[in-house]
């Protein structure tokens, strides 16, 4: 492996990490928010340096364009002046790594015991077109990953209208349950 | 044109519809009840008259017709009729005498405002008879035999507001029902030994009465005291007609049925039903044959029976003072000749006296009835008198009845129908004591109808105005008037045609017999002579003094009262039956509504007792139970609701937990 | 070797996510947390495919179909956590307590 490109991806990979662990612990939702948009960056940087651009461009689309959006809009909806948001942490801090730590051995194990893989192969070149062929398919074959395009779809739609619906106000439920 | 044995049974049905119809009519239109009663019996009467003359045509005629009725099983019970001499006789005998005393009604009943249900009555009454008379089987006989007795019952206390006359009924009822027991009883026994189910003939010869040789030799065998199994049995049928035709232990009810009005009194109790006993030995006269003949044990019972009864009878009417009762007992006496003589084996002679008795009877019946009417109901003899001159009719006709009653000869049938009596029981191989009694008891009968003539023609009037019946009650007299004299010409034993006729043999013109039996023919005009005149003499007194004494009672004294209580049989039958009958009847019922009750009573709590427990169980324990389990539930439910507790950091953190305890799982199986 | 590395960097990403989502109070930092689990899930997918199984289309398809739906349901609990702020007002997740037994 080229000790440039290692370089890159540690970097990177440093970057991730401490975006991820800020956007974690940070008290202002808005500073969390930024973490994360970084974050969804660098794993997008992740995806380019593993040769996989498509799923780069859609991490980007996708995370950083719609998700990242919808958080903060979230948090510039349901923002209720700048009190009482110091101290969020739910019972007890220790809790957290308490409960990872056998997570985080168990991967880590998991991770070691790995047996080498097989040289370096050929590198599968991920052309749109390919990854096209292989979701729609053509004459000569693909097309495998149709229903859960299909399934996705319907999916998405779900969520539009469901999410839609439900963050709409309405007034008059609105008093009633007030 | 139908033969005539296949319309036979159109002779009963045709006044059992005339009954049918009558008792449906409404009030307004019952006068047209008499004349569906006359109409009815007036058809029935020339039927049997075919069915007569269509047994003139061979000796020894028998046909019949038998029709299948229900199943029992593998056995069906036929029902069916018959005509042979027998049934013929009765038959015209019997309807004819019903359809005169139906006209004599029109003028007896006509004030009454119950007559449409009286011709209703006796045109029941007349079908149910003539029923039995042309019954084929011993089961359909039983069921018309009822029918009689219901009919019976009927008229006896048609004048039902008048206590004496429902006691009466009920009485008579009562007295022929034990008899009837006695009749079940063989009836049933000689079904369990048949395979005919009771017919009398039948084409295969299975009828009881056809006595197939394979029959015979069962029913001969002898069953205890003696008897043979078919004597047994004709013993049991006889008790039934004990009952009916008022032989010894049971006529005390014959005297009481007088309570009825007298064309009842004229038809039931003299002519028809109580002849209908006697009619059954006759019929079953080759059961009697079979069990052994004029000698057996059977015979011998029966010829006891008859006698005494006879006896009973003719002491017993000199002594009563009601027109009726004189009858009636003297029906009894002459019922009981006629059982001695089918004892002794005379059955020829006993039917042929039946047929007489019937229509001199009936006249004697309808004369009283006519007297009574014409004396503005009286009853007492010793309130008449001298009616000779102002009810002419009626005089001549009872005259001619009384005359054939004594057996006055020569002109009269009574005659020689009871001289075929004497001349049977004279042949008599056991004994000679019938004999004698019957002599005894004709001079007897002899001397009270002489009196009751005494008492109610001659002499001077005692009672109040009399006056002559209308001519639709004489006519009917005169007519069987005549008829009891034309009987005389035509039945001498000249040419014994009667006898010939019934009994299936060969009819001579013979004039030898007329002087054969000259013997007996002598004692008996010498008992009538004797009879009518020592009552002459006797009450040849002034006519008034019969009203306080009569001349009887000075010469007899203290027997004249014995007789004229009449044996007080009623009263000891009081005391020994009836009174414990009585008894028994509270006790029944104390225990129906004291113990059956209450053990009904007892039942019916227990199950309500079940009903509550049941009720308690559920109530207490099931849904005791059910509710805790209820309760059960909905505390576990509050425990098991604590879990969720509504933080939802919690939830999180379980969730958490429960990864990393995975986690821990596939470390160790890792491991591993 | 970078096998290894990566699915490390993944298996950190993961445990960041992880420990943030339980122990964070508000909402929305809970949904933080999540969407970084799903994103180390998707580059231990790539990872795979790219160093051991790279003729499996699959493993490049996941992720994909994953993005989409990690994206469909964050738009779902952010409208949640909006309709659950309309009636409690506030999004700290320790007052949305309300249905307990």
């Amino acid at each position: 492996m080229d000790f440039w490109s290692f370089i890159v991806l540690g970097v990177i990979s440093f970057v991730l990490l401490t975006s991820a662990s800020a956007a974690m612990s940070l008290s202002n939702l808005i500073h969390c928010a930024l973490c994360l948009v970084l974050s969804f960056v660098c794993i997008a940087c992740i995806y380019l340096w593993l040769g996989v651009e498509f799923l780069g461009f859609v991490q980007v689309l996708v995370y950083v364009g719609a998700v990242s959006i919808l958080v903060v809009f979230t948090i510039l909806l349901t923002r209720r002046g700048f009190e009482g948001e110091i101290i969020d942490f739910s019972g007890t801090v220790l809790l957290g790594p308490v409960l990872i730590l056998p997570v985080l051995l168990t991967l880590w194990w998991a991770v070691g015991s790995l047996p080498t893989p097989p040289d370096h192969i050929k590198t599968p070149v991920a052309h749109v077109a390919q990854i096209g062929i292989e979701l729609g398919g053509n004459e000569s074959g693909g097309g495998h990953y149709i229903l859960p395009m299909l399934g996705v779809g319907i999916l998405l739609t779900a969520a539009l209208i469901g999410g839609a619906s439900m963050a709409s106000s309405k007034r008059r439920k609105e008093e009633k349950w007030n | 044109m139908p033969s005539i044995i296949d319309i036979l049974w159109l002779i009963p049905t045709l006044p059992l519809m005339a009954a049918v119809i009558a008792f449906a009519l409404p009030k307004s239109q019952t006068r047209w009840s008499p004349v569906l009663a006359i109409g009815g019996i007036g058809i029935s009467t020339l039927l049997s008259l075919a069915a007569f003359i269509t047994t003139l045509g061979s000796i020894s005629y028998r046909a019949f017709l038998n029709v299948p009725w229900f199943n029992i099983g593998w056995d069906v019970v036929e029902i069916g009729w018959v005509l042979d001499p027998l049934t013929a006789a009765m038959l015209v005998m019997v309807s004819f005498v019903s359809t005169l005393i139906f006209i004599f009604s029109i003028g007896y009943i006509a004030e009454d405002d119950r007559k449409g249900r009286f011709f209703c009555y006796l045109s029941f009454f007349a079908a149910a008879m003539l029923g039995i008379v042309i019954s084929n089987s011993l089961l359909l006989l039983f069921i018309c035999w009822e029918l009689v007795g219901l009919a019976s019952y009927l008229l006896i206390g048609f004048w039902y507001h008048k206590p004496s006359a429902a006691a009466a009924a009920q009485k008579a009822f009562v007295v022929t029902r034990l008899g009837d027991v006695g009749f079940f009883l063989g009836m049933l026994w000689l079904y369990a030994h048949q395979n005919s189910t009771l017919l009398f003939y039948t084409t295969g010869r299975t009828g009881i009465l056809d006595l197939s040789p394979g029959t015979l030799q069962y029913l001969q065998a002898n069953c205890m005291c003696g008897l043979p199994l078919v004597g047994a049995i004709t013993l049991l049928i006889f008790c039934g007609a004990m009952g009916k035709s008022g032989q010894f232990p049971l006529h005390v009810w014959l005297p009481d049925a007088m309570e009825g009005p007298t064309p009842v009194s004229a038809l039931i109790h003299a002519a028809t039903m109580v002849a209908a006993g006697v009619f059954l030995m006759a019929r079953l006269h080759p059961l009697m044959d079979a069990a052994g003949g004029t000698t057996s044990l059977t015979a011998c019972i029966i010829t006891t029976i008859g006698t005494i009864t006879a006896l009973l009878g003719a002491l017993l009417a000199l002594a009563q003072m009601d027109i009726k009762r004189i009858l009636a007992y003297s029906t009894v006496s002459q019922l009981g000749f006629m059982m001695m003589s089918l004892g002794v084996g005379g059955w020829v002679a006993a039917i042929f006296h039946l047929l007489t008795h019937g229509c001199f009877k009936a006249l004697l019946f309808l004369g009283a009835g006519s007297v009574i009417h014409g004396n503005h109901h009286e009853q007492d003899i010793r309130h008449m008198g001298g009616l000779a001159g102002k009810m002419k009719f009626t005089f001549v006709t009872f005259a001619v009845g009384m005359m054939a009653l004594a057996g006055f000869p020569f002109l009269f049938s009574g005659f020689w129908s009871k001289e075929a009596i004497f001349h049977a029981t004279s042949g008599w191989s056991v004994s000679i004591w019938p004999f004698w009694i019957a002599v005894f008891a004709a001079f007897f009968t002899a001397f009270y109808m002489t009196r009751l003539m005494m008492y109610v023609f001659f002499g001077t009037a005692r009672g109040h105005r009399t006056h002559e019946s209308p001519a639709v009650m004489t006519v009917p007299l005169m007519i069987l008037a005549s008829i009891i004299v034309l009987m005389s010409v035509v039945c001498t034993p000249a040419w014994p045609w009667v006898e010939g006729y019934l009994a299936g043999l060969p009819v001579t013109y013979n004039w030898e017999h007329l002087v054969e039996g000259w013997d007996v023919i002598l004692l008996s005009l010498f008992i009538v002579t004797m009879g009518v005149g020592s009552c002459w003499w006797l009450y040849a007194g002034p006519s008034d003094a019969l009203a306080q004494t009569d001349p009887l009672q000075e010469v007899l004294g203290r027997t004249f009262g014995w007789l004229q209580g009449r044996f007080y049989f009623d009263e000891l039958y009081q005391l020994v039956f009836v009174r414990n009958f009585y008894l028994f009847s509270i006790i029944s019922r104390l225990m129906d509504r004291w113990v059956w009750g209450s053990a009904v009573s007892v039942a019916g709590a227990l199950v309500v007792g079940f009903g509550w427990v049941g009720r308690f169980m559920d109530e207490f324990v099931m849904r005791r139970s059910f509710d805790e389990g209820c309760l059960g539930f909905l505390s576990t439910g509050k425990v098991l609701a604590t879990i969720q507790s509504g933080d939802i950091s919690r939830y999180l953190r379980i969730l958490a937990a429960a990864v990393a305890l995975l986690a821990a799982i596939l470390f160790l199986k890792g491991l591993s | 070797m970078e096998l290894k590395f990566c699915l490390f960097i993944s298996a950190l990403l993961f445990s960041i996510g992880f420990v943030g989502a339980v122990t964070r109070k508000n909402a929305i930092l809970v949904l933080i947390g999540i969407e970084l689990m799903l994103n180390a899930a998707n580059i231990n997918f790539i990872v795979f495919w790219k160093y051991a199984a790279p003729h499996d289309a699959g493993g490049l398809m996941f992720p994909l179909f994953s993005i989409a739906v990690a994206a469909a349901e964050a738009a779902v609990g952010l409208a949640l956590i909006i309709a659950a702020y309309r009636h409690f007002k506030t999004t700290d997740i320790s007052q949305m307590n309300r249905l307990k037994g």
